[in-house]
């Protein structure tokens, strides 16, 4: 990067902007394939099965692991867009390049190649949560109140943001005397080897109320842990993105 | 390029074709291969031979078209504690599953002693469960099919499997159910539309906040001015207003969509976590007991040599007709116990002449008769039960299957130490000097 040191920071010849502008294209491109790939690989080992089948999205676990670590990447990218180039769509660009992978994958490898329905191996949306970190990130170009209000919102908004499509695999069905739901029927019946019944982590612990809603209590947890991990990792995007130069003459 | 004639040109070539030879490699190693079965040889041989004891398995059909159903069933017996590998969690909390490669079969049912195993339970060592599961075919190919047993904390136990081929066409493939709330779904492709028609709600509007911004001047310009401390004034009004928008948008469509799910699904119940109880079949009284006095593998003749102490406790004499290990059955051909369910058993698991006896005649009742047992067969190193030796425990585990003159069946297990023999001859103690073996 240049040094701007001068009154006439900003000020470049168009043939300079011509080429700048043509590698900011390639740094776009690198950008991609680093976040799409490194985030996917976080997302996988982290709250993977959680978000992989409809059958694990649960109303204590899937709305309280999903959040707090996807928030984390759109924490590092918001500082490294917003401190250096004053961009605020970090995290949209997270979770978007997250979406991106985890449909390729999904649909060519799962769905194609292994032949799951696709409705068992739905991904979460995450839009919602990043659009409204972003744009209170640049209301209040502050990441203080972004950690406070979006963040946590992030984690509140979660699952409201997902019922429009999971409502239906909630619908209750009877089978062989036993009362499911029908997303722990498409999961029970589409043989998965290494995933027995019991090693679902759904519906365990004790967020919850005396009102049978789980959700909201979960909600509301998700959404304070979601506020303090975005803070560490806006200073973990820092760490990621502070170059120090060696003096001349140092060595 | 050549500096010089010949001893450049020849490295390059060298080096050309190493890389060529490296590329070739690269490539067939990541064209992926067909992993068809057989992958149960991988465990190891004492997790097969002393957990879950699989018996009278069998495969209704070999052949069905899709939307056709095929039964898998049979019987397990979980070892005894004095049998049990120490290395290996008790079933305590246990799931009957498939072993199959994917969703080619959907599983429609699914019991033990006829309780509804679509939920996990705990079973109890020593004892027997009959189980059956239901599956229908829906992918066209010929797929090999196992039961299995998944124990928390152990692992996935697999028992016997078959070929079974589904034939027809995926497209036909349909799996419809009736919810509570009396509406008729296919369960293949249930909400997939909603689930698509949201997604890309949300991901317009998130492309769309994106490509506003790329389309800016991104880096170079952004970053001169943040470092001149003039990043205040990349912040447009129209900034502002198109963020305000944005963040009201996603508020509003977040309720929206909520509120539009909760009015077109009133009725929804949380995922259903339950464990179950299975009570074990009846105990059947141990008429015939076995002690093992030695048991030895002979590693160059792949055979297991057993001697016995058996005594008949039954009112009627009785013959030893199987040894049942790791789902391999070696069968006794002087007893004849080759029924139709047992034609029907994978070949590779079934030695049917695999079981001999140096005293084939009938142990009357009452009698105690010290027996020498050979199971013989190739299967030993097909199966890599011949590893047992190299186990962190060399010990073995079985079932026994005596018949007396009505054709009863009295099933006794019998485990304990394996001693191998690496030469053909072995060490022997001196009072087994007089044996065959």
């Amino acid at each position: 990067m240049m040094s701007s040191n001068t009154a006439t920071a900003g000020v470049v010849s168009p043939e300079a902007e011509r080429v700048g502008r043509a590698l900011e294209w390639v740094i776009v491109a690198a950008v991609v394939l680093v976040v799409t790939g490194s985030f996917h690989l976080h997302a996988m080992l982290t709250m993977g099965d959680w978000d992989f089948w409809v059958d694990w999205k649960d109303r204590e676990y899937w709305p309280l692991v999903t959040p707090v670590l996807i928030v984390t990447y759109c924490g590092a990218l918001h500082y490294i867009l917003w401190e250096h180039f004053r961009l605020p769509f970090g995290a949209t660009l997270a979770v978007g390049l997250l979406l991106l992978a985890e449909w390729l994958v999904r649909y060519f490898g799962w769905h194609g190649w292994s032949h799951y329905p696709i409705n068992l191996i739905t991904p979460a949306t995450f839009f919602a949560g990043a659009l409204i970190m972003d744009s209170i990130l640049l209301l209040s170009r502050s990441w203080i109140v972004t950690g406070l209000f979006g963040a946590s919102l992030f984690g509140i908004l979660f699952f409201p943001s997902n019922w429009s499509w999971l409502a239906p695999f909630h619908v209750p069905v009877e089978v062989n005397g036993l009362v499911m739901t029908v997303a722990d029927l498409i999961g029970f019946e589409n043989i998965r080897t290494g995933t027995p019944e019991y090693i679902r982590i759904i519906e365990r612990g004790t967020l919850r109320t005396f009102g049978q809603h789980s959700a909201p209590v979960t909600a509301a947890f998700a959404g304070f842990l979601c506020t303090l991990m975005y803070w560490v990792w806006w200073y973990i995007g820092k760490l990621f993105s502070t170059v120090k130069y060696i003096k001349r003459g140092a060595l | 390029m050549t500096t010089f004639q010949g001893g450049s040109v020849k490295i390059w070539t060298k080096k050309l074709q190493l890389l060529i030879v490296l590329t070739g490699v690269a490539i067939a190693s990541a064209v992926p291969q067909v992993a068809q079965a057989h992958g149960e040889r991988a465990q190891e041989p004492f997790l097969r031979m002393r957990t879950i004891q699989w018996y009278d398995v069998e495969w209704t059909k070999s052949k069905v078209a899709v939307n056709e159903e095929v039964v898998v069933k049979g019987k397990f017996r979980v070892s005894p504690d004095e049998n049990w590998p120490r290395t290996a969690a008790k079933p305590d909390l246990a799931f009957l599953n498939i072993s199959s490669p994917g969703p080619v079969f959907v599983r429609k049912a699914s019991f033990i002693n006829g309780v509804n195993m679509a939920n996990s339970s705990s079973f109890q060592t020593g004892r027997d469960y009959a189980w059956e599961v239901t599956l229908k075919g829906r992918y066209p190919g010929k797929w090999h099919i196992h039961s299995m047993l998944n124990i928390k904390d152990a692992g996935p136990l697999v028992g016997p499997g078959d070929w079974i081929e589904v034939t027809g066409n995926h497209a036909d493939f349909k799996n419809e159910v009736k919810t509570l709330t009396g509406e008729t779904i296919d369960l293949n492709t249930y909400g997939m539309a909603n689930n698509i028609r949201w997604h890309i709600i949300w991901a317009v509007f998130g492309v769309a906040w994106l490509l506003y911004w790329l389309a800016k001047p991104l880096f170079f310009s952004r970053y001169r001015k943040v470092a001149a401390g003039e990043g205040a004034s990349l912040i447009t009004k129209t900034d502002q207003t198109v963020a305000v928008v944005v963040l009201v948008g996603a508020l509003g469509l977040t309720y929206f969509g909520y509120q539009w799910a909760e009015a077109k699904w009133p009725i929804t119940l949380p995922l259903q976590s339950a464990q179950e109880t299975v009570a074990p079949l009846p105990t059947e009284p141990t008429l015939v007991d076995v002690k093992l006095i030695r048991a030895t593998y002979r590693v160059p003749g792949r055979s297991l040599n057993m001697t016995l102490e058996v005594t008949n406790n039954t009112g009627k004499a009785v013959r030893m007709g199987e040894f049942n290990t790791a789902t391999v059955r070696f069968l006794n051909p002087e007893v004849g116990i080759m029924d139709e369910m047992a034609k029907k058993y994978p070949k590779y698991l079934l030695a049917d002449k695999g079981l001999t006896l140096a005293d084939n005649k009938p142990i009357e009742p009452g009698e105690t008769r010290k027996i020498e047992v050979e199971a013989q067969d190739a299967a030993w190193e097909t199966e890599r039960l011949s590893s047992l030796i190299y186990d962190p425990d060399s010990r073995f585990g079985g079932m026994f299957f005596f018949y007396d003159t009505d054709g009863k069946r009295h099933i006794q297990n019998v485990g304990g130490v394996l001693v191998p023999s690496f030469t053909g001859k072995g060490g022997k103690p001196k009072d087994l000097e007089n044996t065959r073996y």
